[in-house]
C-alpha cells in the first residue's frame, strides 16, 4: 500500500517537478531561493500527498503548494520585500501562462539540449560556468580574463541566442 | 520607426530588467516597474515566462553533478526510518530516479528530506553543532516516541519543515522545534500553535520552553491575551484552558506584554528578569516566581497514576468510621456530619444557598511540591435526577467563603473546582472543571462533557489529579466500572492558599464513604 502510494507520487512528481521548478524560478528569480523552495515544496507535496485527490490535476495542486511556499517565504523575508518581485497578482498571472502555454514551454525545454549543443565552445563554457558551477558574473569574469561588464554582455548575448533557439523550436 | 522595431527595443529593455532582477541588481523602483509591466502586458509576461523557463531549464540541465544516492536506511537510526519519505522504502532509489529527466535536482530535493532527518541525529548527539539552519525554515527537530498530532494536522516528519501559517495541534508527547537564528523550543502536549515567521510563534494553548541565542534576540511569542518578547535568554510561556497565561524568565530577560495589562492596551509591559514570572488573564496580572516545571509538565496519564497508587501511602486516609470529624484532619462549613461510616454533605436544616457544605483539610497541601492524587467513593441519596445534588473536589483553594456580590452560592473564595453533577442534564451526567482565580470574583471556564450512566446510579468512585498545572478528574460507577468519564485540562491558576476541599449542595445529600489524599514525587508522573 505504502509502495503504491510512493510509486504514484514518484510518477506524478517526476512529470511535473520541472514545471514547478520553472514556476518557482519565475516567481523568486533568484536561483538559490528557487532551489531552496523547490526542496521545501517537494517535501510538503510528499507530506500532503494523502490529501491529493486522484483524478484531479496534480500540476495545479503542486503549483498551488509551490505558490503558498513562495508567499510564506516572502512573508518570512518581508524586511527585503521591496527588493523582490511578485505579489499574489503577479504569481497568478505567471501561473496562468504556465498552465495555458505549458506545451510550448515543454517543447522549448526539450529543445534546450540541442540549442546548447549548437553553441560555440566559448559560449557554452560561459553558460556552464554560470549554471553548472553557479559562479557569479564577477567570478566568471576573473576566470575568463575579461571585465565584469564585458562578461555580463557576453552572457546576455548567449542567453538571448539560446532563447531565440528554443523559441524557434516551439514556433 | 516600424512597430516591429519598437517591439524589439521594448523586449531589449525588458530583457535588461529581467537580467538585472535575476542577478540580484535590485532596486525597488525597477522591480515595481518590471512587475507592473508583466501584469499589464501579456506579451511581456509571455516573454518573461519564456526567459525564466530558459533560466530554470539551464539550471535543470547543467547543474547536474552525478550524485550517488545515499543508503538512507543504513545512515539513519531505527526511530527515524519511520519518518522517511517513501524513497527509502523502495528497493532502489536508482531504479526510481534513473528514468527522470533531471536526476540531480529531483534527487537533491529527495535527499534534502533525508538530510533534514539525518540532521536530527547530529542535533541530538553533538550539542555544539546545533547551528541554526541557514534557511528561513522552521524544523520539527525531534518528536518523543509517544508524540501524536491531532487529526487534521498534516503528516509531520521528524527533521522536516513546519509550514508557516498552519495550525499545529499536539495531542500527546513532546516535540522540539528549531527555528532559524538560533531559537530552540520544546513543546509539551496538549498544545496548539502556529508559526507566523521564523521570528514569531503564536501559542494558542499549551506550554513551551525556549532557548534563544544572541542572533535570535527579539523572538516573539504571541498568545491570545498578549505577547512575550525575548531579549536573548531562556524562557517559558504557557496558555491554559481558562484564559490565564504565564511567562517566566529562566535566564536573561524577557518582556511580557499582556493586552490588558496594568497600563491598559498600550502600557502593560513588564520586564521579567531571571527567576521572575508574570501571570495574567483578561483583566488582571500577578507577579509570581518562575518555575520551569510548570512549562514542561506533561498531561496526566491516568493509567500511570492508578498503577502507582497501589504502592503509595496516602497523606490522609479517612473511612469516616467514627461519628465525628477528625478535627486534626478536617474542618467544615455548612451541614457536614459523620455517622454510620459515612460523611454527609448537605441536607441540613438550613438549605439556603449560602450554606454550601464543605469538608476542608486543616493544612495546606501545595501541588507545586508534588502532584496531588485525591480518590474516594461517594453515594447520592437520590437516584440520578436533577435534584440529586452535586459533588466537587477543590484544590488550590482558600478555606473560607468568598463574599460575592450575589450570595447565590457562597463558594470558597478561590480555587480550582472539579464537579460531578449526576442527572444534571435530562438524565445525563455532567462533569465540569472551573476556576475561581480571584476572591469574590466569578468562576472562569467550564470544561467537560456529558455522559450517560444508563440505569439509575447511586454509587461512584472519583479521582482528581492536580500537578499544579494539569488537572485530571475521573468518575466511575462502582456497580459497573465500564461506566466512567474523564475530563482533563490545564489551569495555570496558583492558589493564594492550597487547601483541599470537598463540596456538596445544601438542598441534597451526598455521602462520602472514604477519602484518600496522596502527594507523589513529581518524577513519578
Amino acid at each position: 500500500m505504502q509502495d503504491d502510494r510512493a510509486s504514484d507520487f514518484i510518477k506524478l512528481w517526476s512529470a511535473e517537478s520541472r514545471r514547478v521548478y520553472a514556476y518557482l524560478v519565475a516567481l523568486v528569480t533568484n536561483r538559490a531561493d528557487a532551489d531552496e523552495l523547490f526542496q521545501d515544496t517537494s517535501c510538503v507535496l510528499w507530506q500532503k500527498f494523502s490529501e491529493f485527490e486522484p483524478g484531479t490535476s496534480f500540476r495545479a495542486w503542486a503549483l498551488r503548494i509551490a505558490r503558498n511556499k513562495v508567499m510564506s517565504f516572502r512573508q518570512l523575508r518581508r524586511h527585503s520585500l521591496e527588493q523582490s518581485i511578485g505579489g499574489n497578482e503577479f504569481a497568478q498571472v505567471v501561473e496562468n501562462i504556465l498552465s495555458t502555454r505549458a506545451t510550448e514551454l515543454d517543447v522549448q525545454f526539450g529543445a534546450l539540449a540541442n540549442c546548447l549543443a549548437k553553441l560555440r565552445q566559448r559560449d557554452r563554457r560561459l553558460i556552464e560556468l554560470r549554471y553548472d558551477r553557479n559562479a557569479s558574473v564577477t567570478a566568471i569574469a576573473q576566470e575568463i580574463g575579461r571585465s565584469v561588464e564585458a562578461t555580463y554582455k557576453a552572457l546576455r548575448r548567449v542567453q538571448r541566442s539560446l532563447l531565440a533557439c528554443v523559441m524557434a523550436a516551439s514556433a | 520607426m516600424d512597430p516591429e522595431h519598437v517591439e524589439e527595443r521594448s523586449l531589449d529593455r525588458l530583457d535588461e530588467l529581467i537580467v538585472r532582477v535575476r542577478d540580484g541588481a535590485f532596486d525597488p523602483g525597477l522591480t515595481a516597474r518590471l512587475e507592473a509591466w508583466i501584469i499589464e502586458d501579456p506579451t511581456a509576461c509571455w516573454h518573461y515566462v519564456q526567459s525564466m523557463n530558459l533560466h530554470a531549464g539551464l539550471a535543470w540541465h547543467l547543474s547536474d553533478a552525478p550524485m550517488q544516492p545515499p543508503d538512507a536506511d543504513s545512515q539513519l537510526p531505527a526511530a527515524q526510518k519511520a519518518c522517511l519519505p517513501p524513497f527509502s522504502i523502495l528497493e532502489s532509489p536508482h531504479q526510481i530516479l534513473d528514468g527522470l529527466p533531471r536526476f540531480g535536482i529531483i534527487f537533491g530535493a529527495i535527499v534534502s528530506c533525508l538530510v533534514i532527518v539525518s540532521a536530527v541525529v547530529v542535533w541530538q548527539t553533538h550539542d555544539d553543532a546545533r547551528v541554526a539552519s541557514a534557511s528561513e525554515t522552521t524544523m520539527l527537530a525531534w518528536c518523543s516516541d509517544d508524540c501524536r498530532w491531532a487529526r487534521g494536522t498534516a503528516d509531520l516528519l521528524e527533521g522536516g519543515p513546519l509550514e508557516a501559517h498552519q495550525r499545529f495541534q499536539l495531542e500527546h508527547g513532546e516535540v522540539h522545534l528549531e527555528f532559524p537564528h538560533g531559537v530552540r523550543m520544546e513543546v509539551c502536549a496538549p498544545a496548539e500553535f502556529e508559526i507566523n515567521t521564523p521570528r514569531e510563534l503564536s501559542l494558542l494553548k499549551g506550554a513551551i520552553t525556549a532557548v534563544v541565542s544572541e542572533s535570535g534576540r527579539g523572538f516573539t511569542l504571541s498568545t491570545p491575551n498578549g505577547k512575550v518578547v525575548d531579549c536573548g535568554t531562556a524562557f517559558g510561556v504557557a496558555v491554559d484552558d481558562f484564559g490565564l497565561e504565564e511567562a517566566a524568565a529562566f535566564q536573561g530577560k524577557i518582556l511580557a506584554i499582556p493586552k490588558n495589562g496594568p497600563g491598559g492596551d498600550r502600557g502593560g509591559q513588564s520586564e521579567l528578569h531571571r527567576g521572575h514570572a508574570l501571570q495574567w488573564g483578561a483583566s488582571h496580572s500577578l507577579r509570581v516566581d518562575a518555575t520551569k516545571a510548570r512549562f514542561s509538565a506533561h498531561a496526566v496519564d491516568w493509567t500511570l497514576v492508578s498503577s502507582m497508587l497501589a504502592s503509595s501511602s496516602p497523606l490522609i486516609a479517612d473511612d469516616f468510621d467514627r461519628d465525628e470529624l477528625d478535627k486534626g484532619r478536617w474542618t467544615s462549613l455548612g451541614a457536614v456530619a459523620a455517622s454510620d461510616g459515612t460523611l454527609s454533605l448537605g441536607g441540613g436544616p438550613e438549605r439556603a444557598a449560602e450554606n454550601v457544605p464543605y469538608l476542608i483539610t486543616t493544612r495546606e497541601i501545595d501541588p507545586a511540591n508534588g502532584p496531588l492524587v485525591i480518590t474516594g467513593t461517594i453515594h447520592f441519596d437520590k437516584p440520578t435526577t436533577a435534584n440529586s445534588g452535586s459533588f466537587s473536589v477543590l484544590t488550590r483553594a482558600q478555606n473560607e467563603r468568598g463574599r460575592f456580590p450575589r450570595p447565590d452560592y457562597a463558594h470558597l473564595a478561590t480555587g480550582v473546582r472539579a464537579t460531578f453533577w449526576p442527572g444534571a442534564n435530562v438524565e445525563r451526567e455532567t462533569m465540569r472543571i472551573l476556576v475561581r482565580p480571584l476572591a469574590h470574583g466569578e468562576n472562569v471556564g467550564l470544561l467537560g462533557e456529558d455522559f450517560t450512566a444508563g440505569a439509575l446510579a447511586f454509587d461512584w468512585s472519583f479521582a482528581l489529579v492536580d500537578d499544579g498545572v494539569n488537572l485530571l478528574f475521573r468518575i466511575e460507577q462502582l456497580r459497573d466500572s465500564s461506566v466512567q468519564s474523564t475530563v482533563a485540562c490545564k489551569s495555570l491558576f496558583r492558589g493564594q492558599a492550597n487547601f483541599i476541599a470537598f463540596e456538596g449542595q445544601p438542598y441534597a445529600i451526598v455521602r462520602i464513604d472514604n477519602l484518600r489524599i496522596y502527594q507523589v514525587a513529581a518524577a513519578a508522573l
